[in-house]
């Protein structure tokens, strides 16, 4: 039968692997069957924005940038979104961050607590939060 | 649908992520669902009714029925008391913090 599993998710691109474990959960629930809402909160909230692009050369030695490219996951999270999950943010916690209003990632709609989350809650039947 | 859950805090003031446990809890009780805000670790630094944003919310959610509860170890492990604690904070043993996890539908840690 067909569960619906909520992540709320606290930890952002980079200062640890939260999000790594938390695309993978989402991408491992959704190629099973099941549905994903993810709210992204804190921190977490950058992954909802469109990367802005670098003009000119990228000026990261090869090796870092591998590093770095291990936790730029936005793509994945677009991929999430195409797969069916339904992925908000705390439009309060980017209002903090100074983002609100930048533009989203194919699929990430703009949320908030008292309602958003909340709907999220009423199709719930798995409740996690990763973050630390 | 998830209509209870508890929502532990295991920061102190002065970090976000208390913070958005305290916001989310405020939010699910104002939209009828039961939390029950569980203060571990750090997170009994939350509790203590210091100025802050969070304690507004704290004492709104009290105020209105919401439940919290302070697990007396960690408390008294930090050099704190009962008396210090915010008006309406319950005080538990660790049978009680178990209880607690057996009843809610969801547990969420902030």
């Amino acid at each position: 039968m067909s569960k619906t599993l909520t992540i709320v998710l606290m930890s952002g691109y980079q200062e640890n692997e939260d999000a790594l474990l938390a695309v993978g959960l989402a991408r491992a629930a959704l190629e099973a069957g099941h549905g994903v809402n993810m709210f992204l909160f804190g921190n977490a909230v950058n992954l909802a924005n469109k990367e802005k692009p670098i003009e000119g050369r990228v000026r990261i030695s090869e090796r870092l940038k591998g590093h770095q490219d291990i936790g730029k996951i936005g793509p994945e999270i677009e991929e999430l979104a195409s797969m069916g999950a339904q992925i908000a943010t705390c439009h309060t916690n980017e209002y903090g961050r100074g983002t609100e209003g930048e533009d989203y990632r194919d699929g990430v709609q703009w949320g908030d607590v008292g309602e958003t989350f909340i709907r999220f809650l009423l199709t719930t039947n798995v409740l996690l939060s990763i973050g630390h | 649908m998830i209509g209870n859950a508890c929502l532990i805090i295991t920061k102190p003031k002065g970090e976000e992520i208390a913070t958005h446990g305290i916001r989310m809890a405020w939010a699910m009780f104002s939209s009828a669902m039961e939390p029950h805000v569980l203060f571990l670790g750090d997170g009994v630094f939350s509790a203590l009714g210091n100025p802050c944003y969070n304690t507004q919310i704290m004492q709104d959610f009290l105020k209105e029925g919401g439940t919290a509860s302070c697990y007396r170890k960690d408390l008294e492990s930090r050099g704190l008391a009962e008396e210090q604690l915010m008006e309406g904070v319950n005080m538990i043993d660790e049978d009680q913090v178990n209880n607690i996890m057996d009843e809610c539908e969801g547990v969420l840690t902030f």
